[in-house]
């Protein structure tokens, strides 16, 4: 797999730059966005491998930002962070075709090993 | 044993019957006219200043039923109704709950229409039974259900608070001390800065969210001293506000105050500085650098208005009406992306309403926010010079 360009989409910086240093030393360019604002348009002009998402944000959460993203575009893999997972939500967030979901608190070396899976 | 009786003796059996009986009992001919009353009849009918002769007796209960006007007329027009009914063999038997409270006390009864037929004619039974007892009883275990309700969705809360705002922090705390007990040649010293930053931040507010947690949780269970004395509000919130002074300052907000000096109230000193420490704090939280926070005071006659006044991002009107339902008020970022509990203003209006005021919010989107505090002013302890 030739995976290259991450987005992340979290309001929180401490929690995007633990992803950022979960990757540092891979090969890749990462781009971050607060919130869903300009997310439809960064996806076009980034054009990423893999989309990191946080369940709870304001204005737009995660998964109204996975629901208008399967509109358009179904083979970019999203993965969804949060804190308040269950298996019902997990069920039903495979269903609107999130790739993976991951329950926060996640430490860099567990991020690491998750994201070998999804990023060469 | 089977009961033989003469004619005289058997109708002083059923009057002594009926007498014996604590339901209020008439018997209404095929008019609707009574023909004979029970001891507990005429005893209520005399306590309830009943002027007639016989305590109603030859009296037409269907037509007091169907034209009784004010209180409890549409209770009695239904009563008519059932005793129609049941003349007319529609039914079998009615049974209607109504209030008919007294001047002193609040009542309820019961009333039971049924009929039988003798000497073929029908003949019409109305028995009302007081059951104040069981509806106050019934009312108070509704009371209880609804107060246990209200502490199961508290409970439910506080739940919801403690999986997403507590392990929030510990996402940033976990990840960076692992960072910090790494090899660490990987990172530059900005990049080891900014990582520092974000756990004094977590720290900060996992603290804060602690804190209020605690209090709050003191207070749902009454164990939050409480301790009123005469003070003035003025001076209290002088304190406070210098406090507050060097977090307007870091956001550039300028925090200002017009306070009416000697304003005696009587309340906890402690809670008065938490309810205005979260306020303020609220205030600069939600207004955008540059803006301005003013505490402004009022005297009315026998009250106090203190006002905390912002010009800062405001409250959409749908947001306003859930500020102070635990469980379904929503935790918002400040202008600088400052993190909430979602529980600070319940937390100010239930500590405001312990020392008998008022706490009333008005906002309008994109002008600002006026919470509004009320309490009632004391006689000062000392005389003033």
């Amino acid at each position: 797999m030739d995976c290259k360009k991450v987005l992340i989409v979290d309001d929180e910086k401490s929690h995007r730059d633990i992803v950022r240093a979960s990757l540092k030393g891979k090969n890749l360019t990462i781009r971050e966005l607060t919130s869903g604002k300009g997310f439809h348009e960064t996806i076009e002009a980034f054009q990423p491998d893999l989309v990191l998402i946080d369940f709870q944000m304001p204005i737009k959460d995660g998964i109204t930002l996975c629901q208008e993203l399967k509109k358009y575009d179904q083979t970019t893999p999203i993965i969804l962070l949060s804190s308040e997972l269950n298996r019902e939500m997990e069920q039903s967030l495979k269903e609107i075709g999130v790739s993976d979901c991951w329950s926060k608190p996640l430490t860099p070396a567990q991020l690491k090993e998750k994201l070998s899976h999804w990023i060469c | 044993m089977k009961l033989q009786l003469a004619n005289e003796d058997l109708l002083k059996f059923v009057q002594a019957t009926l007498n014996a009986l604590s339901s209020h009992i008439a018997i209404l001919d095929h008019d609707g006219k009574i023909v004979a009353v029970n001891k507990a009849w005429s005893e209520f009918a005399q306590h309830n200043g009943f002027t007639g002769d016989d305590y109603g007796l030859g009296t037409n209960y269907l037509h007091i039923c169907q034209g009784a006007q004010g209180k409890n007329s549409e209770e009695a027009s239904e009563v008519g109704t059932g005793i129609r009914q049941v003349m007319q063999k529609n039914v079998d038997a009615v049974e209607l709950k109504y209030p008919c409270h007294s001047p002193t006390e609040k009542r309820w009864f019961t009333v039971k229409i049924s009929s039988f037929e003798l000497n073929e004619a029908t003949w019409t039974v109305i028995a009302h039974d007081n059951i104040t007892k069981r509806e106050l009883a019934e009312q108070q275990l509704q009371a209880s259900q609804a107060e246990l309700q209200e502490l199961n969705a508290n409970k439910d809360k506080l739940f919801s608070i403690i999986s997403h705002d507590l392990k929030s922090p510990f996402h940033s705390l976990m990840g960076f001390a692992e960072i910090f007990s790494n090899d660490l040649t990987d990172y530059s010293l900005e990049d080891l800065q900014e990582f520092g930053t974000h756990i004094y931040t977590a720290t900060k507010n996992l603290y804060g969210l602690l804190d209020n947690l605690l209090q709050w949780s003191q207070i749902q269970t009454g164990k939050m001293d409480y301790n009123p004395v005469i003070l003035d509000i003025s001076t209290v919130l002088t304190n406070v506000i210098s406090l507050q002074q060097g977090n307007a300052f870091q956001k550039n907000i300028e925090l200002l105050h017009e306070l009416k000096p000697y304003s005696w109230i009587q309340a906890d000193t402690v809670m008065m500085q938490l309810i205005f420490q979260n306020l303020i704090a609220n205030s600069i939280k939600f207004t955008e650098p540059g803006g301005s926070v003013r505490i402004t005071s009022t005297i009315t006659n026998s009250f106090v208005e203190l006002n905390v006044i912002d010009n800062g991002i405001g409250i959409s009107s749908d947001q306003l009406g859930k500020l102070f339902r635990v469980g379904k008020q929503v935790s918002t970022l400040g202008t600088a992306q400052e993190k909430g509990t979602g529980l600070g203003l319940i937390l100010c209006k239930e500590l405001v309403e312990k020392n008998s005021g008022q706490l009333q919010v008005n906002s309008t989107l994109g002008k600002g926010t006026k919470v509004q505090v009320q309490f009632s002013l004391a006689e000062p302890s000392e005389p003033i010079e």
